[in-house]
């Protein structure tokens, strides 16, 4: 009996534990299979004789099957988007490491004054956004708001225009 | 000339087992050719080609037929069905013949198969619960037999005569009875019960078109007999038969009823391979491991005597018994093939096993010397046996509806029987497809073949008679089987 069922477990090992197998299973983290991505099967019952058992023995089920899209792994777009972070500030707390992303992109590299000004301009919106976090008033949410709007201001580029100030 | 010769061996040694087996214990070589005889399987579509399907496989009856099969399935699978079986056996006794028949009706199998995506290949796992042998027949007869001996006499033949006619008043202490023969023979045997499997498979394509498969059997089922035999005297010849006693008088019937019941379980494996060669053809290959089988079994032994005056009841705990023992059957070769033209799929299968390999092992109550004596039996008796199936089915395609028709030789595993013993099958079937994805499947096979038994074989004195009482059996069985599958 020990024989026999040593003789089992090595042709079940044989069988499950081949290198090098030719079949090649679907995993999450590949794309699902389909007739264009996966090797085509060999065809036993070809319509022609068989009708419609060509569907019921040849055709893979997962070949009509659509599987979900997962939600939550796609943050490539969000972070991108900096009009989306910016956006998303409004009514919480402020995040220091989001600081960098209200500065104006070009024109501090060309005056030192305009630099400065958009400096204390950009502490302003903090200190507005940190006004909005205590809640203190509405329109501390409409400094932010306003805040936010100069954010995309700054996006455009067209922060340069209140240097004139 | 040879198959007589053979035969007169056979039933020789075969009535001098079943004596020594009646009497002293009921485990025989009868058993071990009820195990290892091949069953007709649970799948409709396979049964209407003559279970010539090794070499085709592509559902979820592969868990029975070769477990490669499972890596063709591309699409997951319920399916089930019913079966009903219908034994008739025309008993020929002492001239006189007897028609009887024995039917049962069982859920056949069900079955879930689930093929893993792949981009290449096939992974396919697979559950089902399946009948792999009916037990189901039957024997009854009725004759006067003429001749100088009976069941009395035969009981108290040496070595081991039995109690029975003692504790009857059928005999005296010493063994002497007045019954010389000259009684009215009767008796039915009531065989039923089944053999179901737990299989859990798994199959894969290794290399492309070449899937290879795994079964494990988880075995169950039950089997239970009921030989039920009478002497009369219905010529009333005899008064007192004990001759000692002279209380009981007017001999008039004997009966002795034996039960046999079994309470099996075990386990076995099987491995298949299957090629697939483009679309003209596949080959399939199966190794069954031997099935061990764990038999629980109660014998129990009733009976009576009527006189005139008085009726004796036997004391049944003296004659009953409760043993447990493994039965190992043979390894079994298979390999088949099947071939695909213009809407015709052909179909063919050999299968070897050799019955002489049948082995009995004690677990409580047998002895080691009995069980000795068994196998000894086994391989004097018994013979290795090549089983072959064919089939053929044709595929209308316009209205999605199949003809089916087969036939199977399963031959006599007994050492020299004439081909009138083996287990002969012609087998049809129709299959029809709805909606793609449902498909509903019958068949049909129709079983004949000739065997023998006998109530005793031997006089008061021991000495061996040939077809003392003899039943000569012609056995048809019509079979049944209804399958309906689902795929998505």
């Amino acid at each position: 009996m020990k024989k026999l069922l040593l003789q089992i477990f090595f042709i079940t090992l044989f069988i499950f534990g081949l290198n090098g197998c030719y079949t090649i299973i679907w995993s999450p983290d590949s794309e699902f299979p389909n007739q264009d991505n996966s090797e085509a099967v060999t065809v036993y019952y070809g319509d022609i004789y068989y009708g419609d058992y060509y569907y019921f023995y040849d055709i893979p089920w997962w070949y009509d099957y659509n599987p979900p899209v997962a939600t939550g792994s796609d943050t490539k777009n969000r972070e991108n988007n900096p009009d989306i972070g910016t956006l998303r500030d409004t009514g919480g707390r402020s995040d220091p490491l989001r600081v960098p992303d209200v500065q104006p992109p070009s024109r501090d590299q060309n005056s030192s004054g305009n630099n400065n000004d958009n400096s204390s301009s950009s502490s302003n919106n903090t200190s507005s956004n940190s006004s909005s976090d205590r809640g203190s008033s509405s329109s501390s949410s409409g400094s932010s708001g306003s805040s936010g709007s100069s954010t995309e201001r700054n996006s455009n580029g067209e922060r340069s225009s209140g240097g004139r100030k | 000339m040879k198959s007589s010769i053979a035969v007169l061996y056979r039933l020789t040694v075969f009535s001098l087992l079943i004596l020594y087996a009646s009497v002293v214990y009921p485990q025989n070589t009868n058993d071990a050719v009820r195990l290892g005889l091949p069953g007709l399987g649970s799948n409709a579509r396979a049964l209407g080609m003559g279970d010539s399907y090794i070499g085709l496989s592509d559902d979820a009856s592969a868990a029975y037929f070769n477990p490669a099969g499972f890596g063709l399935l591309k699409k997951m699978e319920i399916s089930g069905g019913l079966q009903y079986t219908n034994f008739g056996n025309n008993t020929t006794f002492l001239n006189q013949g007897t028609d009887y028949s024995n039917s049962s009706t069982s859920l056949d199998r069900l079955s879930f198969a689930f093929p893993f995506p792949t981009t290449r290949g096939s992974l396919v796992f697979g559950l089902s619960y399946h009948t792999t042998k009916d037990f189901t027949s039957t024997v009854k007869f009725n004759g006067f037999n003429s001749a100088n001996n009976s069941l009395i006499q035969a009981l108290l033949a040496p070595p081991n005569p039995s109690d029975i006619p003692f504790q009857l008043y059928l005999a005296s202490a010493e063994n002497q009875t007045l019954i010389h023969g000259d009684l009215n023979q009767s008796g039915s045997i009531l065989n039923s019960g089944a053999i179901k499997n737990w299989t859990f498979s798994g199959a894969i394509e290794a290399y492309k078109n070449l899937f290879i498969g795994l079964n494990f059997d988880l075995i169950t089922g039950s089997y239970d007999s009921n030989n039920q035999y009478y002497e009369d005297d219905t010529r009333d010849i005899y008064g007192r038969v004990d001759p000692t006693d002279s209380l009981h008088t007017d001999f008039q019937t004997f009966n002795l009823n034996r039960v046999l019941n079994w309470d099996i379980s075990g386990w076995d494996a099987k491995f298949g391979v299957l090629y697939q060669f483009t679309n003209l053809a596949r080959f399939g290959f199966t190794v069954q491991f031997p099935r061990s089988y764990d038999i629980k079994e109660k014998f129990t032994v009733n009976g009576y005597s009527q006189f005139s005056n008085d009726q004796v009841t036997l004391k049944s705990s003296d004659f009953s018994d409760e043993v447990e023992y493994n039965v190992w059957t043979p390894f079994e070769l298979g390999a088949g093939f099947s071939v695909n033209l213009r809407g015709f799929i052909f179909a063919a299968q050999g299968t070897l096993m050799d019955y002489s390999q049948t082995k009995f092992e004690d677990v409580s109550g047998l002895g080691a010397v009995t069980v000795e004596d068994i196998n000894q039996n086994i391989k004097d008796q018994l013979t290795a046996v090549f089983n072959y199936n064919l089939g053929v089915e044709y595929t209308i395609p316009m209205i999605g509806l199949r003809l089916r028709g087969g036939y199977m030789v399963q031959p006599s595993p007994y050492k020299g029987d004439p081909s009138d013993y083996d287990h002969k099958y012609i087998t049809g079937g129709i299959g029809f497809l709805a909606d793609e994805a449902i498909g509903l499947d019958f068949a049909i096979a129709h079983g004949w073949w000739k065997d023998f038994g006998d109530n005793y074989s031997f006089d008061q004195l021991g000495n061996y008679i040939a077809g003392a009482s003899r039943t000569y059996q012609d056995i048809s069985v019509n079979k049944f089987i209804l399958t309906a599958t689902y795929r998505f």
